[in-house]
C-alpha cells in the first residue's frame, strides 16, 4: 500500500485524541443542484420539498430543506475527512430542525470516551450540527470510531 | 408530564422481516453520491486509490446504503396525526462496500412509541434494517426512525 493511499484510509490515530478535544467547526453548505443530485439517487425526483419553493410551501416550509440522510450524509464526509474512511462504526443523528438550503452549516465533533479493549481502539464523539443559532442544532447525535494504534 | 394519546397500527407486523433488494453499488451511485456531498476522499472517488489501500475496488461511503432503504418498507397503517418527518437514522457499518456489490435488504419493525415535547405529541416509528452483500456478508445495519406529528 502506498504512503499516499495509507493516509486516505487511515488518517488518524488512537494516539492522536483526547478526552475532551474538540474539532471543528468544520463549515459545509449544500446548493440546489447538489440535493437534485442527492434525490435522484433515492427515487424522489425533483421537483419535491428537498429542491422546489413551492412543493415546500405546501407543507408549511419556508423553502426547500436538505433531506435528513443527505444531512448524514454530510455529517459522515465531514468525520471521514478527519478520521479516515474506514473509522466510523456506529453514527447516530436525531434531526431536530429542517435545515435549508445555501446556508453554512456548522458540523462540531466532542470527544466523549476513549476506551482500548480486545475488540480495539474506541473513540466516542458527540456531534452537532448548527446554524445561525447555536443553541438550536439542527442535528445532534453520536459517533463511535474504531482507530488503528500506533503501537 | 407524557401525555396518554390513542394510536392504533398494524401490530402484525412485527416480528416478521421483509426483504428487499437486490441494490446494485454502481460506479454511477458512489460518484454521484459523493459529488453531491463534497466529498473527494480518493478511498471514494478513486478506485486505484482504494485498491492502493487494500480495497477491492472504490468504495462506497459508510452512510450510502440508506438510500436503498427508504420506500422499501411497508406501511404501519398508523391513526395518528398527518405530518411525518424523518427524525433520525443510525448506520453501523460492520464491512466495507465497493464498487460491483450487489445488496440485500432486511427490514423489520423495531420499535412505535410516543414522546411528547413542546410542539406536542409526536408518535415515532423504528425500522431496522440489515444489509447484506452478494457473498452474505453483513455489510451494515441502519435504524429509520419517522416520526408522526399531531
Amino acid at each position: 500500500m502506498s504512503d499516499a493511499a495509507m493516509n486516505q484510509a487511515t488518517k488518524l490515530y488512537y494516539e492522536d485524541v483526547d478526552l475532551g478535544d474538540e474539532i471543528g467547526p468544520a463549515i459545509v453548505s449544500v446548493a440546489l443542484d447538489q440535493v437534485v443530485d442527492f434525490c435522484s439517487l433515492w427515487g424522489n425526483p425533483a421537483p419535491n420539498r428537498f429542491t422546489d419553493q413551492a412543493e415546500a410551501e405546501k407543507i408549511g416550509l419556508d423553502g426547500p430543506i436538505v433531506p435528513g440522510i443527505m444531512t448524514m450524509a454530510l455529517v459522515s464526509r465531514v468525520i471521514t475527512d478527519w478520521a479516515g474512511a474506514g473509522a466510523v462504526v456506529d453514527l447516530d443523528l436525531v434531526f431536530r430542525g429542517t435545515v435549508p438550503h445555501n446556508h453554512p452549516l456548522h458540523v462540531g465533533i466532542l470527544i466523549s470516551d476513549t476506551e482500548q479493549d480486545d475488540d480495539g481502539n474506541h473513540v466516542q464523539c458527540d456531534i452537532t450540527m448548527t446554524g445561525p443559532v447555536p443553541d438550536r442544532p439542527y442535528v445532534i447525535g453520536t459517533a463511535r470510531l474504531n482507530l488503528p494504534s500506533r503501537e | 408530564m407524557p401525555t396518554q394519546i390513542d394510536y392504533e397500527y398494524d401490530h402484525s407486523l412485527y416480528g416478521v422481516e421483509h426483504e428487499s433488494g437486490p441494490f446494485d453499488v454502481t460506479r454511477e451511485i458512489v460518484d454521484v453520491y459523493t459529488r453531491s456531498v463534497g466529498d473527494d476522499n480518493p478511498i471514494f472517488t478513486d478506485a486505484d486509490a482504494a485498491r492502493a489501500a487494500g480495497y477491492a475496488d472504490q468504495v462506497a461511503p459508510p452512510t450510502l446504503c440508506a438510500l436503498f432503504e427508504r420506500g422499501e418498507l411497508p406501511d404501519i397503517k398508523l391513526q395518528f396525526g398527518r405530518r411525518q418527518f424523518h427524525g433520525g437514522q443510525r448506520v453501523e457499518p460492520r464491512a466495507p462496500i465497493v464498487v460491483g456489490d450487489r445488496l440485500t435488504a432486511s427490514s423489520h419493525l423495531k420499535d412505535v412509541y410516543t414522546k411528547t415535547g413542546r410542539s406536542g405529541t409526536m408518535v415515532h416509528v423504528v425500522w431496522e434494517t440489515t444489509f447484506s452483500n452478494q457473498d452474505g456478508v453483513v455489510v451494515a445495519d441502519v435504524q429509520r426512525s419517522q416520526v408522526v406529528r399531531e
